[in-house]
């Protein structure tokens, strides 16, 4: 009785930080969607998008400087094989491009003309990383 | 035919002559609603054509109004604002003073880089692929233009990949 107490134990301790105390998790893969004018918007928690099963899904940006100008390009493309894309030279949407992190969650938006009016970057906890 | 009969003939014949007036006016209210699905399609499709013209169109204009700035000037005005000046003996003529509203002319190197990346990026419309090695060449062009240029033909780029007309091969690269 005392062995099956002792093993009923070590379960619930392994059991506990597996199921009640693993907090928040986001799992946002690539989603894209386009509102039918040209304009539309692409997300995805670059982790989750890594990670995904598929071999196809990815999304980031591209910071570009040269003495002359600067720029930021992003890319998405979704588990369909669709790609969306936008680019701009904005300094607010360089700025936030610039803050991405690899394992952040990040969301663009492009107008009919195929340039980005915003570009959103996060960082959470709950946000999965790579792996 | 006994009353009964005939009074339960006409409501049938009724209610049979309302079903196929109701039954018609639904397979014609669906005939058209496929036809204006056909014409909202056949719509949305030029509209992308004449999107993908008028980014064709503009790019062209900037193409001839470099030529025109980079060609040596034979403006009428600036001629005749010379000739009328009265010429000083033993003095040449001065050289006309460069209008300070227009841009500066673009270099050749710059004039080469538009021409190449715009040669880059309809080969790859044409063939509706997008590679890293093509990002690669369409980027060193894009280097030597100015900001306008660069927005715009990035943005002609990013068109083509949001109407599904140009798709990334292999890994995105340097987009």
């Amino acid at each position: 009785m005392k062995k099956l107490l002792g093993f009923g134990a070590i379960a619930l301790c392994l059991l506990v930080p597996a199921l009640g105390l693993a907090g928040f998790k986001q799992g946002q893969q690539v989603v894209m969607v386009d509102n039918g004018d040209g304009s539309g918007f692409a997300n995805a928690d670059m982790g989750s998008a890594y990670n995904s099963a598929d071999s196809i899904q990815y999304i980031g940006c591209t910071v570009y400087g040269s003495a002359s100008s600067a720029s930021v390009s992003c890319i998405a493309r979704a588990a369909d094989n669709r790609f969306r894309a936008c680019s701009t030279t904005n300094p607010n949407m360089l700025q936030a491009a610039a803050n991405i992190d690899s394992d952040g969650y990040l969301i663009f938006y492009w107008n009919s003309s195929g340039q980005c009016t915003a570009i959103s970057a996060a960082n959470g906890s709950y946000l999965s990383p790579k792996h | 035919m006994s009353p009964e009969h005939r009074w339960t003939f006409g409501w049938v014949s009724t209610a049979v002559v309302l079903l196929a007036i109701a039954s018609s006016s639904w397979l014609e209210h669906r005939s058209t609603q496929t036809e204006l699905n056909r014409v909202r399609a056949r719509l949305e499709v030029q509209a992308r054509e004449l999107t993908s013209t008028h980014g064709e169109l503009e790019r062209l204009s900037r193409l001839i109004a470099l030529e025109l700035a980079r060609a040596p000037t034979t403006d009428t005005t600036v001629l005749k604002t010379q000739a009328d000046k009265p010429a000083v003996a033993g003095m040449p003529a001065a050289p006309p003073a460069p209008d300070a509203a227009s841009p500066p002319a673009p270099s050749p190197a710059a004039l080469e880089a538009l021409k190449t990346a715009n040669s880059i990026l309809h080969e790859a419309l044409s063939a509706g692929r997008w590679t890293a090695a093509t990002s690669l060449r369409f980027r060193e062009q894009l280097a030597n233009l100015d900001e306008n240029d660069q927005t715009a033909l990035m943005s002609e780029l990013a068109t083509a990949l949001n109407t599904d007309k140009l798709r990334v091969e292999g890994p995105p690269g340097p987009f």
